[in-house]
């Protein structure tokens, strides 16, 4: 916990977090937690655990156990619709476009009021203009299906179409994964641009290039238990975790 | 058969559209024997359509897609793998009803022609060819295992084994490292290279990881909004400005130091 | 037939074709959004046309009439809520077969309700006030009724398909029809979304319903027949398309509409009776169009809906317990017409039981290994039911010619059939072989000159010695076993796994050279075949058979005995089906209302055992064992 940053209690905490699938037990005891404006990231390898651990904070897993706090309230039993409306944004890995409506359709599903943090302080605002100026790409195509774009496209409008919720989280299921190099570099320069606009996010990832690009603080997760937590450039220092658990 | 010159998998100005959009446009490309030919490009590029059109799950607009001296294009994808190609999926699976040697079995009786035998049980069927196919990619001691039970680059070695069944001549990995640790990847490329030369079978795979690419391919092509934009070893390829352009962007989210 | 009356035929047809688009987009938008089959959408129909019915006679005109139709489709729009709240919400996460059997024991409520509420009697309502009239049409007189019949129709379809492009209601149902659970994590409430989706398309039904009030009389008979056509024009327009659901609706509509107006025509050497081949216009009509387009008309090809049952175990052979306990029950079996000699309705009930268990083997051979859930297993028992009861009737065979012929007869649908459905999967193939079986049933009902018509074929008794209900329970028993050893001796050869490799994985089957389509067609043929058995044997047992014997209902009391004893396993369906004959032999001997109680005692059974009975076994376990 000494890594966390000292301003009052995270944005979002998980304590003690376990989760199964049928009679397989996916996730063990996990803790940690996200800072309000920090870029986290939850880093292993397939398998792991990274995106069970996002679907079930978003409850979207229904077998769990062990306490979500986001913004000090116990969100543990809610429901996905619940959390999304309480400012907790989901990007899935697989990127869900709703591939027979157009882009600018897409952006209005995730469409939710203004948000302000429990200090008033406003959360970012979103509209489809002020995403269209960060995701240059999709304002070349605000009425094409997202079943004919391209990975890469459908990749910024997942991304979108979560902040259209105003979000005061994301969580961010491995951006980078199955797209082209020249995407991952945009994917990496537009979280870095989210997070100077106030925005926490809790990322997965397998790729430590791209972590390093972004991330503050990293989580190491294997075969679902946390085995490592430390800072980005403790990470970036330590072969042995990377050679261990990670993809390099 | 083939004469010795001829090339195992050949593309002949192969087209395919979707909705009025080329995704693939005009490609030709060869495969020599025993080659280990990397495809890469960005995403939408048009690479697993040129995959499909390969395994048959998509029938190409125009050209020919030759295999040896047949034009295989638009052939059901069972009627390609009687012809000598084996596949593997970009996210590895078995039949997950089925234990490992059951797996590696059902695509050696396939192989012979006894899908449709309605009598003897399939325990007594290719058991030995099977084992010898699942100690080669050493899976031989999970056999009676449940495959469903297996760890994801376990799973990957069975899929290998059940490619090489049809003893083929060349082989499609669709991301083969995908999903993986740094160690699993490089030794189940290590592998599959190995089992690949003793055979000399052809490969053609596609993969994001360039560190996988510069590292065990003999031959990169890149294509790029359908069409093949570069064609060469690794070095040409790194230092090809369109492929950057398109493709790389500065190389700062991969090593790419190797080769 | 001139050309004016075959356009004033065609004006017919597209009256009738409002009615099933109604239906058919009511299906078909509840099941775009909730992946629910809904098999009671033609009960909700039904129920519209007896409320409208209602309405009409205590509050006489034109508002008891039109008021009555526009209340009839807000209340039963209002009951679907009901129906999603209280039902169907709890379901969501079973597996998909338990979902459709929830909303057929719904079916077999809202049937006996019904018939307590209205009674047995068909009921014709009035004619319409204002529209009593006709109009001089080709020189004709079309009804004025039918005439706005032909408008209500493109007026929905216009309505809907404005309200789904252009308003966010619209927006969500069509993002919810390709990712329901995306939709709630972008914070969207599903629940008041799927319910409102599920009133709207059960209030379309109740409107098509109530509609046809003033056309034709309310029966008993509506709930089933609106259903099998409504799949049959959810399957030829395609599945989630609302303009494919009209266009289907008129082809098919008008295909009837001119069969029956081309009547009987003489070709010199043979006079055929067009008017008698409405069902077969229909299935060839479904038959070109999945030949041509799988997905129907307007359908697209649908992604894979989310699996969530698990993977079963790989198939071992039996233990040596499990041998010995079969043989030891074999024993027993085999010695019963002595160990009975007191109590002979024994026998009888175990010559059910038997037929049962053939019948539900066959089911689950191509329903667990083969992964084709089949709603219209009934066909199969039916064309060997009756195959041999007119053997023997008409051209005078003995039992055992007929008994071999049964499984032939099965075998030659099954092949027809099957050719069709295994070029769809998981609902739609649900769905199709649902319609055959009702085309099949249809077909016995129809063909009154044939069949016997709804009085059936009677006295086929088995001739000596088993006339005698020993000998023919001995009959009966060895039959089964033979089934029952081949099926599974089936499972466990090449053949067995190349199904099962299918069902896992058509894509990894396809690429190691297995012949998926001609797999599974192999697979539904023997189903088919070995069920033929079970037919014959029951019309010898009963000594007749009618169409109420070879009833949808049959088919569901197959997927009951299946899910009973558990998908999973090869005992499971010879267990489900001797529990189930053994309940529902007590149950119908109860009461005259034995249709509700099975309904009931079928959503007991999915409530209580949401994620199936051995899901919920797997549960308990992991509450004793796998958590402390």
């Amino acid at each position: 916990m000494n890594q966390t940053p000292d301003k009052g209690e995270a944005l979002l905490k998980v304590e003690g977090l376990c989760a199964w699938y049928g009679a397989a037990q996916i996730l063990f005891d996990l803790n940690f937690e996200v800072g309000r404006g920090e870029v986290v990231a939850l880093m292993g390898r397939n398998g792991a655990g990274k995106s069970t651990t996002m679907k079930t904070i978003m409850g979207l897993i229904g077998q769990r156990d062990g306490v979500v706090r986001f913004n000090g309230e116990n969100i543990s039993r809610l429901k996905p619709f619940e959390n999304a409306r309480r400012g907790l944004g989901f990007t899935p890995e697989d990127r869900r476009i709703f591939s027979d409506l157009t882009v600018l359709e897409n952006l209005d599903i995730g469409r939710q009021p203004p948000r302000t943090f429990p200090d008033g302080a406003p959360a970012p605002l979103w509209t489809p203009q002020r995403l269209f100026a960060l995701f240059p790409n999709l304002a070349e195509m605000p009425n094409r299906p997202g079943g004919r774009m391209s990975g890469g496209e459908q990749q910024m409008l997942t991304v979108a179409r979560t902040l259209m919720g105003n979000p005061l989280l994301v969580l961010l299921d491995e951006p980078s994964e199955g797209v082209a190099p020249l995407i991952v570099e945009q994917m990496a320069n537009t979280i870095v641009a989210l997070k100077e606009q106030g925005l926490s996010i809790l990322l997965s990832e397998q790729n430590i290039h791209f972590a390093q690009l972004v991330a503050d603080r990293v989580y190491v997760l294997e075969k679902g238990q946390i085995r490592w937590h430390g800072t980005m450039p403790e990470l970036a220092g330590n072969e042995d975790v990377q050679r261990s658990y990670l993809t390099v | 058969m083939t004469a010795p010159t001829s090339p195992v998998l050949a593309l002949r100005a192969v087209a395919k559209s979707f909705g009025g959009v080329r995704a693939v446009d005009n490609v030709n490309f060869d495969i020599g024997k025993g080659e280990f030919l990397a495809l890469i490009g960005p995403n939408g590029a048009g690479k697993s359509t040129c995959f499909n059109m390969i395994n048959g799950q998509l029938k190409p607009d125009s050209g020919e897609i030759l295999i040896g001296n047949d034009n295989v294009a638009g052939l059901a994808p069972r009627e390609i793998w009687r012809r000598g190609v084996g596949r593997t999926f970009q996210v590895a699976a078995t039949f997950g009803s089925m234990t490992v040697i059951e797996n590696v079995q059902m695509a050696l009786l396939s192989f012979a022609g006894d899908s449709y035998r309605l009598w003897r049980p399939v325990a007594g069927r290719q058991r030995a060819r099977a084992l010898e196919l699942l100690d080669q990619v050493g899976m031989a001691d999970a056999a009676a295992r449940p495959s469903r039970e297996l760890a994801y680059g376990d799973v990957k070695r069975v899929e290998l084994a059940i490619a090489l069944a049809n003893d083929p001549r060349l082989l499609l990995m669709d991301e083969p490292t995908a999903g993986m640790a740094a160690g699993e990847r490089y030794a189940l490329i290590e592998l599959v290279k190995r089992l690949v030369v003793e055979r000399g079978i052809s490969v053609l795979f596609t993969e994001h990881s360039m560190d996988v690419v510069f590292a065990f391919a003999d031959r990169i092509i890149v294509l790029a909004r359908g069409k093949l934009i570069a064609d060469g070893d690794a070095t040409a390829i790194r230092d090809n400005a369109q492929v950057r352009e398109v493709y790389f962007g500065t190389g700062k989210t991969f090593a790419g130091t190797g080769a | 037939m001139t050309l004016n009356a075959f356009l004033f035929q065609a004006l017919n047809g597209l009256s009738s074709a409002s009615g099933l688009f109604l239906v058919a987009a009511g299906l078909s938008l509840i099941f775009g959004v909730t992946r629910i089959v809904n098999l009671a959408h033609g009960s909700l129909y039904m129920l519209g046309t007896y409320i409208a019915y209602s309405f009409a006679n205590q509050f006489s005109g034109a508002l008891g009439f039109w008021g009555g139709i526009v209340a009839t489709a807000l209340i039963v729009g209002a009951i679907g809520a009901i129906i999603e709240i209280v039902l169907l919400r709890r379901i969501y996460r079973a597996p998909e077969l338990f979902q459709l059997l929830a909303t057929f024991a719904l079916v077999l409520v809202i049937n006996d309700a019904t018939l307590w509420l209205w009674g047995p009697e068909d009921l014709l309502g009035p004619r319409a006030p204002g529209l009593r009239g006709a109009v001089e049409i080709l020189g004709r007189h079309l009804p004025s009724y039918d005439l706005f019949l032909i408008f209500a129709g493109p007026v929905v379809l216009i309505a809907l398909h404005f309200a789904l492009a252009r308003t966010r209601f619209g927006r969500l149902v069509r993002a919810a029809t390709q990712d329901r659970e995306m939709v709630g994590a972008l914070g969207v409430n599903q629940a008041v979304l799927f319910t409102s989706v599920f009133a709207l398309g059960a209030a379309l039904a109740g409107l098509g319903g109530a509609l046809q009030v003033a056309r034709e009389p309310a029966n008993l008979a509506m709930d089933l027949t609106a259903l099998g056509d409504a799949f049959v024009v959810v399957v030829v327009g395609g599945m989630g398309s609302i303009p494919g659901a009209y266009l289907a609706a008129v082809v098919i509509a008008e295909v009837k509409a001119i069969c029956i107006g081309i009547g009987v025509v003489d070709f010199g050497f043979i006079a055929i009776n067009f008017s008698k081949f409405t069902l077969v216009a229909e299935f060839l009509v479904m038959a070109l169009v999945l030949i041509t387009r799988p997905y129907g008309l307007l359908g697209k090809a649908q992604a894979a809906v989310r699996s969530i049952a698990e993977p079963e175990d790989p198939i071992r052979p039996a233990s040596p317990t499990l041998k010995a306990l079969a043989a030891l029950l074999l024993i027993l079996l085999l010695a019963l017409p002595w160990l009975a000699q007191s109590s002979p309705y024994l026998l009888i009930l175990g010559i059910d039981i038997l037929i049962a268990v053939i019948f539900a083997t066959s089911l689950h051979f191509i329903m667990g290994p083969g992964g084709m859930h089949s709603f219209g297993h009934a066909a199969y028992f039916g064309l060997g039911a009756y195959g041999a009861g007119l053997l023997v009737k008409s051209l005078g065979a003995p039992m055992g010619v007929a008994l071999v012929a049964a499984p032939l007869v099965a075998l030659a649908g099954a092949l027809l059939f099957g050719w069709f459905a295994v070029r769809l999967s998981g609902v739609y193939l649900a769905m199709l072989t649902l319609a055959f079986a009702q085309i099949v049933w249809a077909a016995v009902f129809q063909w009154e000159g044939f069949t016997g018509g709804s009085n059936g074929v009677i006295g086929i008794w088995p001739p000596a010695p088993f006339d005698q209900s020993s000998a023919y329970y001995l009959l009966t028993l060895i039959l089964a076993v033979i089934a029952v050893l081949l099926l599974r001796r089936f499972l466990f050869a090449p053949f067995g796994y190349a199904m099962r490799a299918a069902r896992d994985s058509s894509l990894r089957a396809e690429a190691i050279g297995i012949d998926v389509k001609r797999v599974q067609w192999i697979g539904f043929a023997i189903a088919g075949c070995v069920c033929g058995v079970a037919g014959g044997l029951f019309t010898f047992a009963k000594g007749s058979i009618s169409p109420e014997a070879i009833h949808i209902n049959r088919s569901i009391d197959g997927l009951v005995m299946v899910l009973l004893g558990g998908i999973q396993t090869l005992t499971g369906p010879i267990v489900g089906a001797s529990l189930f004959a053994t309940l529902q032999d007590m149950v119908m001997r109860q009461t005259e209302y034995w249709r509700a109680l099975l309904g009931g005692i079928i959503l007991v059974l999915v409530l209580a055992f949401p994620q199936g009975i051995v899901g919920a076994f797997d549960a308990l376990w992991r509450k004793v064992g796998g958590r402390s």
